[in-house]
């Protein structure tokens, strides 16, 4: 029986077609904006991972806290450092800001100072040419490897390799021969982003050390070992490497993990608060709905009253209009999830970043539309019901 | 099958005015009757249909119908009551404009929760009496007058009730699509059904087995 309402409730959404199209059309924006922010959202979260990934999620990195009682890190340290339990490999890290001049053009970059083991460490690849050895360490030699991302700013294209930069370095600039470029980091991301992430460029950390001045290092970047990498071990290695260096709490351990914690954390937030604010429009065109079923049960008051004549109950009128303004909203949603979706995959394509269905959204903004449906159904369907017959056969 | 003690109907207008349609009126019709009620418009002939219908409540008295007493029943048991036991031929004819004559007669069944096997039958069925089966999948907007109503008869035949009302049903159709209702309704007559028809014409009023006259909301004798 409820088929057969079913099908009535279909034709009459069929009969009031530009009424309904609308309608539909309002649940489908609403639910179309709510699909493509949560995709954002599943996208992102999803691409922060695989960055973490390739930044090292096995990474940690010991650093100073603070800037006072500048605690130095050694040679020795990284010795020490490299055998502790769970380290898998130590290795001196310096960062700071610069500038590269390449090609006559300026452009904002972070030199990080490394040895041979930053391949492992903080997982830099090299796509063309190499990336700085022990040699390179050992001769202090003024050679750099950078990011593609740099070398496509400039030159228009990744392979620069033996091509010259200068770089902006303890208060001058001073030339490098680029032997090596590295596949960037953020990939997707930096592409939208780049000017607030600047690209990186790696030298041999006594190089940099030679240039700013000092014997110390700034950082020590740990490999981990695989299995050991968790919030516990950097509580464990944060006591340990303080009581190597006789500090109660100079050093802090910055652990990727934490750092992703943070990100995915703060994008969940924005989404969420992006979703609420989608949803209020589905909250209008759920009084869209109420709008436009109060007008059918306007217009159909002495149908209505026909069929009560001829054995309708109550019952059997709102369900008919229930079924009206559920179907419509169910259809709307589907035709702003598949827009979303679409949408999407898209923005996907065209960034190059890997699609993920945002399968929870997808469920919850459908049955938010239906229950919508209903609920702003309930009210027509009700005054529809209520008719007295002999009113509506007036 | 109806019996009614004292029905009154008393409608306040807008106004503040009140209207007294039905005064007192007192009637008994029996299973299987023809009858007619008999009235110029405005004396109150539809009135006493809506409430014989159980489309309306009377403001004083008692109805009683096939037994139960519809005065103390609400609206729920009403449209039960209705859906059960009463069939209406209206002047308008009142078909689901967007439904075809064969969907139109299975209307009243699918709100009986009839089987959707023994829906199709009876349907069936109650083209064939009216002779309209060829037009099973045609739209009202696509059917005469004369044909609308037969459809409307159909649709009471399929209903299967033991009473049925109808108000004017060749009011608005010619003479001869007249003819061929009023011989219909007399066929639902002859295979047992109680028929109460509510006209203002003389020629189709006789044709019942008695008359009821009405004016001013009173019964004249």
């Amino acid at each position: 029986m409820t088929g057969s309402k079913a099908i009535s409730a279909l034709r009459s959404i069929k009969r009031g077609k530009s009424r309904s199209l609308l309608t539909l059309c309002s649940v489908a924006v609403g639910v179309f904006a709510v699909v493509v922010i949560s995709g954002i959202g599943s996208v992102g979260t999803q691409e922060i991972n695989s960055t973490m990934l390739t930044m090292g999620i096995n990474s940690a990195m010991v650093e100073a806290a603070g800037t006072s009682g500048g605690i130095s890190l050694t040679d020795d340290d990284v010795t020490a450092f490299g055998e502790l339990n769970g380290v898998n490999k130590a290795m001196p890290l310096m960062g700071a800001m610069s500038k590269a001049k390449i090609l006559g053009k300026f452009l904002n970059c972070y030199a990080w100072g490394v040895d041979q083991d930053a391949k492992d460490i903080i997982s830099i690849e090299a796509v063309h040419g190499r990336l700085i050895d022990e040699h390179d360490v050992e001769n202090h030699a003024s050679v750099c490897v950078i990011d593609e991302v740099l070398a496509e700013e400039s030159y228009g294209r990744s392979n620069i390799v033996g091509k010259k930069i200068s770089l902006l370095l303890g208060g001058s600039y001073r030339e490098f021969l680029i032997v090596g470029i590295a596949k960037s980091g953020i990939t997707g991301l930096q592409s939208v982003m780049s000017g607030i992430i600047p690209d990186f460029v790696y030298l041999p950390y006594s190089t940099m050390q030679d240039i700013v001045g000092k014997t110390s290092f700034d950082k020590i970047a740990l490999l981990l070992e695989k299995d050991a990498a968790d919030e516990g071990l950097a509580q464990t290695l944060t006591a340990e490497v303080n009581s190597l260096k006789d500090s109660a709490d100079g050093l802090v351990i910055n652990n990727f993990q934490s750092q992703k914690g943070q990100l995915t954390d703060i994008l969940s937030i924005i989404t969420t608060v992006l979703s609420l604010i989608a949803g209020i429009s589905l909250v209008v065109s759920g009084i869209t709905v109420m709008t436009a079923m109060l007008v059918s049960v306007g217009e159909r008051t002495r149908e209505i009253g026909i069929k009560k004549s001829i054995g309708a109950g109550n019952m059997d009128i709102m369900t008919e209009f229930l079924l009206e303004s559920v179907l419509l909203t169910a259809f709307g949603s589907m035709a702003g999830i598949a827009a979303g979706l679409g949408a999407c995959l898209a923005g996907c394509l065209i960034l190059g970043v890997e699609f993920v269905l945002p399968v929870g959204s997808v469920i919850s903004a459908f049955s938010f539309s239906v229950i919508m449906g209903a609920l702003f159904g309930v009210y027509p369907a009700l005054k529809a019901a209520r008719l007295r017959p002999i009113e509506a056969l007036r | 099958m109806i019996i009614t003690e004292n029905l009154t109907k008393i409608y306040s207008t807008d106004g503040g005015v009140k209207v007294k349609a039905l005064d007192g009126i007192s009637m008994e019709i029996k299973d299987g009757e023809f009858i007619s009620i008999v009235g110029a418009s405005g004396s109150g002939k539809t009135t006493l249909m809506n409430i014989i219908g159980c489309l309306d409540i009377p403001t004083e008295g008692k109805y009683t119908l096939d037994g139960s007493d519809i005065s103390l029943l609400g609206s729920g048991e009403l449209s039960r009551i209705r859906s059960r036991k009463i069939s209406f031929v209206f002047q308008g004819f009142n078909l689901i404009p967007s439904l075809t004559a064969a969907e139109n007669v299975e209307l009243p069944l699918i709100y009986r929760k009839t089987e959707p096997s023994v829906r199709k039958r009876t349907v069936a069925e109650a083209l064939e009496a009216v002779g309209l089966a060829k037009r099973a999948n045609h739209l009202p907007s696509e059917l005469s007058g004369g044909q609308q109503q037969r459809v409307a008869i159909a649709r009471a035949f399929a209903a299967d009730a033991p009473l049925i009302l109808a108000d004017e049903p060749c009011g608005n159709l010619d003479s001869r699509s007249g003819t061929d209702v009023m011989e219909m309704l007399h066929g639902l007559n002859r295979i047992g059904k109680t028929v109460v028809l509510i006209t203002h014409d003389e020629k189709a009023a006789m044709t019942a087995d008695r008359q009821i006259r009405i004016s001013d909301g009173k019964v004249v004798v």
